[in-house]
């Protein structure tokens, strides 16, 4: 199943009233939407309170979301829409605002390329959580390194992998989870640290 | 179950073990908790912005304050039922059309010589009726025309 297809399916049940379904979008694309919205927007707070609001205004809007486009193009078009309410009503100047005219939400990911506009405490939990990945990536045996990084890095199919690898697919799945959870494991305490100080 | 998130995330599942694991993360805050963490990892190696955005916590307390979307399920009917009717519907419009033409154009037929012979008759049928009527009536009549003839040409002489 693609990952167009994982979203509406996301999207279906959150239209049957399941509201955790909805939580595991939030937690796939806020990132990405907050890096679009960094675009807009200066402030660090601001943006994360502008990415909130989309997201409720978006869960609102869920009934009319039909699945003629992804998931997320019609996110970060509410997305834009609430940075661009925002910013007149606060009386502010987007920071870049020319070329989202026209575009559709498959080329806002180049949002990534722009320049952060985090407070220092955001931006070092940024360079913290980019530290012990690269730190946990490093430390990870070649085979488990090799996998997940021709997969994360490289967007290839396990399939594709598996040939490169000269290995078996079933290899390349578990080759990547124990790449992910060996990660996740030493990024753990840095995330519950940033919970308990956020929040 | 974790490794079948790991591969749901990488679009490596079919349909229906793509639904089981999407059902088994809404339902478990710790596998939820992999599909966030994996998730992070991602961005982390391939970005390293915005990171630290979470804001998770925030738009589910909101949620929960907002009344449960429910969207109306769609009208239209499954695909093979629309294509099954479409079937039909073209298969009734083609005999429609097919008895149509052959009213229309095949006169010489014996159903249309039937048809165009069964008026004739009968009206033929009707017009001899009507000539003994009144060849019946022209006898009857005959004799009072010519007293009335009489009675009148009288009346007038």
């Amino acid at each position: 199943m693609s990952d167009r297809e994982i979203d509406q399916q996301l999207v279906e049940r959150a239209q049957r009233g399941e509201k955790r379904a909805f939580d595991l979008l939030v937690a796939k694309y806020q990132r990405r939407l907050a890096r679009l919205l960094s675009r807009f927007i200066r402030d660090g707070s601001d943006i994360e309170d502008v990415t909130q609001e989309a997201f409720v205004k978006a869960y609102r809007a869920l009934p009319s979301f039909r699945g003629e486009s992804a998931f997320y193009t019609w996110l970060y078009r509410i997305g834009i829409n609430t940075a661009k309410n925002f910013l007149s009503s606060s009386g502010r100047r987007p920071v870049v605002h020319s070329e989202f005219e026209d575009e559709d939400g498959e080329s806002f990911d180049l949002a990534s390329q722009v320049p952060d506009f985090n407070t220092p405490e955001t931006e070092m939990m940024n360079k913290e959580i980019v530290a012990t990945v690269n730190a946990a990536v490093e430390a990870l045996p070649e085979e488990l390194r090799t996998a997940i990084t021709l997969r994360e890095m490289d967007g290839l199919s396990y399939d594709e992998i598996a040939k490169v690898m000269n290995c078996p697919i079933g290899t390349v799945r578990s080759r990547i989870f124990r790449a992910r959870e060996a990660i996740a494991a030493e990024l753990r305490p840095l995330l519950d640290t940033a919970k308990n100080r956020r929040w | 179950m974790k490794e079948t998130i790991s591969a749901l995330m990488d679009s490596e599942l079919d349909g229906q073990q793509s639904q089981k694991a999407i059902g088994a993360i809404c339902a478990d805050e710790g596998l939820k908790r992999a599909w966030d963490e994996y998730h992070l990892i991602g961005e982390a190696m391939r970005s390293g912005s915005h990171l630290s955005v979470n804001v998770s916590r925030q738009v589910a307390d909101r949620l929960a304050e907002e009344p449960t979307v429910l969207a109306p399920r769609r009208w239209f009917a499954p695909i093979r039922t629309r294509r099954a009717g479409a079937v039909a519907l073209a298969a009734s419009v083609s005999f429609a059309a097919v008895v149509g033409w052959q009213q229309l154009s095949h006169n010489g037929s014996p159903a249309g010589m039937m048809a165009d012979r069964g008026v004739p008759v009968a009206a033929q049928a009707m017009q001899d009726r009507d000539d003994l009527y009144l060849s019946a009536h022209q006898e009857m009549t005959a004799d009072q025309s010519v007293y009335k003839v009489s009675y009148g040409n009288g009346a007038r002489r």
